[in-house]
């Protein structure tokens, strides 16, 4: 069954449209890739689905139900998480209360917000990290952070935005293997924003790409890859595609 | 309005064109006839005619001392983003400048400008060369808690100098003139002129000098202005220098006619707190237009609601600006 | 380490991630809670050792103590540098006295009904200003304004007296339900400390529960906070209910121990300064720094002015002058804020931390 559909989403920022008429839909266990430029609005797609803010036009709908325009906080307890792409850690709190916020939040109580705060942090790699306070953690370590703490919201659909950037070669593999096992082990659904194109690859069922604002090219990763709009619109000038 | 001075705009380039200038004016029209019918209403109120043209000269002559006053706050905002608590407090310290000037060196009031512009000018740019520009890249309460500091130490300073016992200095030939019927001193009539020279003034050194557009290209993106060779820490210092400059200017012009006080500043602050949110912060011209409005409220309110203080009003308004359009009614629209 | 919000306990996680068993979770914040216990404990003791006249400048220290505990709630906790403090202060204050003076009632009904007040309209004008998403400087305006139309309000409001302000009858002899003791009695201070333990117990308990944790959360980032299914607005308008009506505490003391109170006193931006110096040279955002902070501003002007009826002869010319407290209170506040931005018990838990 399809767990997330956008169908024409718009967004105009003071007559500047950065989305015209956007439609994604996900189904369930599924992996769906987004790839295109810096400003192609995949980001601000990301934000409209997720309730950053509310799209100007159009209709995001999880599991069937509409929830177009529904503040974050609320979509977030409905199973739509997110991570950034610019790390928002809790500065002040350790990495694994970080984890514990989004546990608590989840519904977690008692020693259960504990344990499954520590469960996350342990499968994202963090467990020696647990105890150091997030804001001065390296910025590779606050990337796992981000998907520690969406991993302890239990997401029905995790939108992944640029959850590779940043790392280092070395600390990509891990991380894509993490999102296998998800995918292998829970079913999770997922939406990912990303660059590097050997992820994508590796991971999506389908791919979407975006460019200035509509999808420009959908399909299977192959196809979507090797399709002369895209290679000229985006990885003609892609030097991250490595 | 065209020294306009880009606060905290992070608009896209591009995206806003033709309809400002009309929304601009559209805001204007509603001002003008908002203020059109409180003055009808307390006319009305009032009963007379001329108790009502005496409320309204003395209400735009009072709103261009106001704006006088928040020239220097505006200005420093619109270029540091701090909000100078201190500002009050350096009006007062200039009215006590004045003090000296007059009693002691026996200078007519309006000669002290030449002793008291350079003199609050170099405090200005002393105190932002050493207690602000390190903490330029701080959160903003650390600015603020510093200037309440200094706002705090120069009412005291002032306290333990001259005492609390009120002062005040005479104008010589300060008799009252008939303005359209209405009876005004005429150190206010100056006062007024002077905060138009001023405001003239500034806006010409933004606009037409090259120190000017340095100020304005730090103002709109302070990294961009580092970039191009711009030492903006000189530009900060030299913009605080103005705004206690400007404040200094303010405080020789209404010597004449205030109760020259160590806590006069206080007063003076919460006025041009709303006088820069209602023009718009970090907006030049947009002060003056933010003063006459807060001049002409407080006067009218008197008449209309004669038992609560015509500052309630001021702030009333101020509230709601505020909540309403927050980057001011003649500000950018955002 | 106990002294800061957000404790780190990493060693017991440590162990908890390497596959044995967690350990029972110890009570959060234990260290905080024994130190309530001992300020109580000093405070029962402190008039014994201590003269009427150092009592008298004891309870200020309690009223800037309340005051900043208040504020440092939605400051340091909220991440909502209010400006405008003496608003709920100045609630308290005239909540109270107009319920002693005017109704007739006990203060403690004054204290519930101001407490209430001060909350509602602490949520009331956060509300407009987080809906109209005032940040910054604007924010910060709307919070000095709002207290300044309160005060010019009171000022022109006959039912509250106008400028003239409220002074509380004297009564013979003690009385708890009236909260009046006999000029010099510990009383005063005995009931104010056991007020100054329950607000921070407030702080304790609300910092170590789902809703303070959260809070915390929005304070570090919003963004990341609503992503994770968290509600900023309402816990936002918690923090600030809880401060307001911490800092309304402060407003009823002050009315009770000085049994005075006008426009200014209540609603002065010197109130507003007073809370906020007072948390930020303790240390902002941490449960003791606003008490630290009391202990070092409050007793200021009795230090300065014991100081002056005795100048060495260099400062001669300073004896009968005043302004010179306010001076060094200013001169406190710039060097921490520019020294030790996380004021004096924040700067210690980093050090701290960092061994």
């Amino acid at each position: 069954m399809t767990v997330l559909e956008a169908t024409a989403v718009t967004k105009s920022f003071r007559g500047l449209q950065a989305l015209r008429g956007v439609d994604i839909s996900v189904e369930e266990g599924q992996i769906l890739g987004i790839i295109g430029a810096n400003g192609a609005g995949k980001t601000t797609l990301f934000n409209c689905i997720t309730g950053a803010f509310a799209p100007t036009s159009g209709r995001v709908t999880l599991d069937g139900e509409d929830v177009t325009g529904l503040p974050a906080h609320q979509l977030a307890r409905r199973g739509m998480v997110r991570t950034f792409q610019l790390m928002r850690p809790f500065a002040t709190m350790s990495v694994l209360e970080n984890v514990e916020i989004a546990a608590m939040s989840r519904g977690a109580r008692g020693a259960d917000v504990r344990r499954e705060a520590a469960r996350a942090v342990e499968r994202t790699g963090l467990a020696e990290w647990a105890g150091r306070r997030s804001g001065s953690l390296p910025a590779g370590m606050q990337k796992r952070l981000e998907l520690a703490r969406a991993l302890a919201m239990r997401p029905r659909v995790l939108l992944l935005d640029e959850v590779l950037a940043g790392l280092v070669p070395a600390e990509r593999a891990p991380v894509l293997d993490l999102l296998e096992d998800l995918r292998r082990q829970e079913g999770t659904t997922m939406v990912f924003i990303e660059h590097i194109m050997a992820a994508v690859r590796r991971l999506s069922d389908h791919v979407v790409m975006m460019d200035q604002g509509a999808v420009l090219a959908r399909g299977d990763a192959e196809s979507v890859l090797s399709d002369p709009k895209v290679v000229e619109a985006y990885l003609g000038k892609e030097t991250r595609s490595a | 309005m065209t020294t306009t001075l880009p606060a905290t705009d992070t608009s896209p380039p591009g995206a806003r064109t033709a309809p400002r200038l009309s929304e601009k004016s559209r805001v204007l029209l509603v001002t003008g006839a908002v203020l059109l019918v409180v003055a009808v209403v307390a006319g009305l109120r009032a009963g007379s005619g001329a108790v009502l043209t005496q409320a309204l000269v003395t209400g735009v002559l009072t709103g261009g001392i106001y704006s006088l006053v928040a020239m220097g706050l505006t200005l420093i905002y619109g270029v540091l983003h701090i909000i100078n608590f201190a500002n009050g407090s350096l009006v007062a310290l200039a009215l006590y400048l004045t003090l000296i000037c007059v009693q002691d060196l026996g200078m007519h009031p309006y000669v002290a400008l030449v002793v008291v512009m350079p003199a609050m000018f170099a405090l200005g740019a002393l105190l932002q060369a050493t207690l602000l520009n390190p903490v330029m890249k701080a959160p903003i309460q650390i600015q603020l808690l510093i200037t309440i500091g200094l706002a705090l130490a120069i009412e005291n300073g002032l306290l333990l100098a001259f005492g609390p016992n009120p002062r005040s200095v005479a104008l010589p030939g300060n008799t009252g003139v008939q303005v359209l019927g209405a009876t005004v001193e005429l150190s206010r009539i100056w006062a007024f002129a002077g905060a138009l020279v001023i405001v003239a003034l500034l806006a010409l050194l933004l606009q037409r000098t090259r120190v000017g557009t340095e100020i304005r290209a730090v103002a709109a993106n302070p990294e961009g202005a580092r970039l191009v060779g711009i030492d903006i820490r000189w530009i900060y210092v030299l913009t605080f220098g103005l705004g206690a400059m400007a404040a200094g200017a303010a405080g020789v012009l209404v010597s004449p006619f205030t109760t020259i006080e160590p806590t006069t500043g206080a007063v003076f602050n919460l006025t041009a707190f709303v006088v820069v949110v209602l023009g718009g912060m970090g907006n030049v011209p947009g002060a003056l237009v933010g003063g006459l409005v807060v001049g002409l409220t407080e006067q009218l309110a008197g008449l209309i609601l004669p038992t609560q203080s015509p500052l309630l009003a001021v702030f009333v308004v101020f509230l709601v600006v505020l909540f309403v359009r927050p980057r001011g009614v003649f500000g950018r629209s955002a | 380490m106990t002294a800061t919000a957000p404790s780190t306990r990493s060693t017991s996680t440590t162990t908890a991630l390497t596959g044995q068993p967690a350990p029972a979770p110890r009570v959060r914040g234990a260290l905080d809670y024994a130190l309530v216990l001992g300020v109580l404990v000093v405070g029962a003791a402190l008039p014994f050792v201590m003269t009427t006249s150092q009592m008298a400048i004891a309870n200020r220290v309690l009223i800037f103590a309340i005051m900043g505990v208040g504020w440092n709630v939605m400051a340091g906790f909220g991440g909502m540098f209010s400006f405008g403090h003496a608003a709920y202060f100045g609630i308290g204050a005239y909540a109270t006295a107009y319920t002693v003076v005017t109704l007739g009632l006990s203060p403690w009904v004054g204290l519930l009904i101001g407490m209430v007040l001060a909350a509602a309209a602490g949520v009331g004008i956060s509300y407009l200003a987080l809906r109209y998403k005032l940040t910054g400087a604007y924010y910060t305006m709307s919070t000095f304004a709002f207290a300044e139309a309160l005060r010019l309000f009171v000022q022109g409001s006959e039912p509250l007296r106008r400028t003239v302000g409220f002074s509380v009858p004297v009564q013979q002899g003690s009385s708890f339900a009236g909260f009046q003791f006999p000029a010099g009695s510990p009383w005063y201070w005995w009931i104010g400390v056991v007020l100054l333990a329950i607000c921070l117990l407030v702080t304790i308990l609300f910092v170590h529960s789902r809703p303070g944790r959260f809070t915390l959360a929005v304070r570090d980032d919003d963004v990341a906070a609503a992503a994770l299914g968290i509600d900023v607005l309402r816990h936002k308008l918690v923090a600030v209910a809880i401060s307001a009506a911490i800092t309304s505490v402060a407003g009823m003391f002050y009315v009770q121990y000085y049994m005075f109170v006008d426009p200014s006193i209540a609603f002065g931006a010197h109130t507003s300064n007073d809370a906020i110096i007072t948390a930020v040279v303790g240390g902002t955002g941490t449960v003791w720094g606003p008490v630290v902070g009391a202990v070092i501003m409050a007793p200021l002007s009795d230090l300065v002015a014991g100081f002056l009826r005795n100048p060495p002869p260099a400062l001669d010319w300073l004896a009968g002058q005043s302004g010179l407290d306010i001076i060094v209170y200013a001169v406190i506040l710039i060097l921490v804020v520019t020294l030790l931005p996380k004021g004096i018990v924040g700067t210690i838990a980093a050090r701290r931390r960092k061994q």
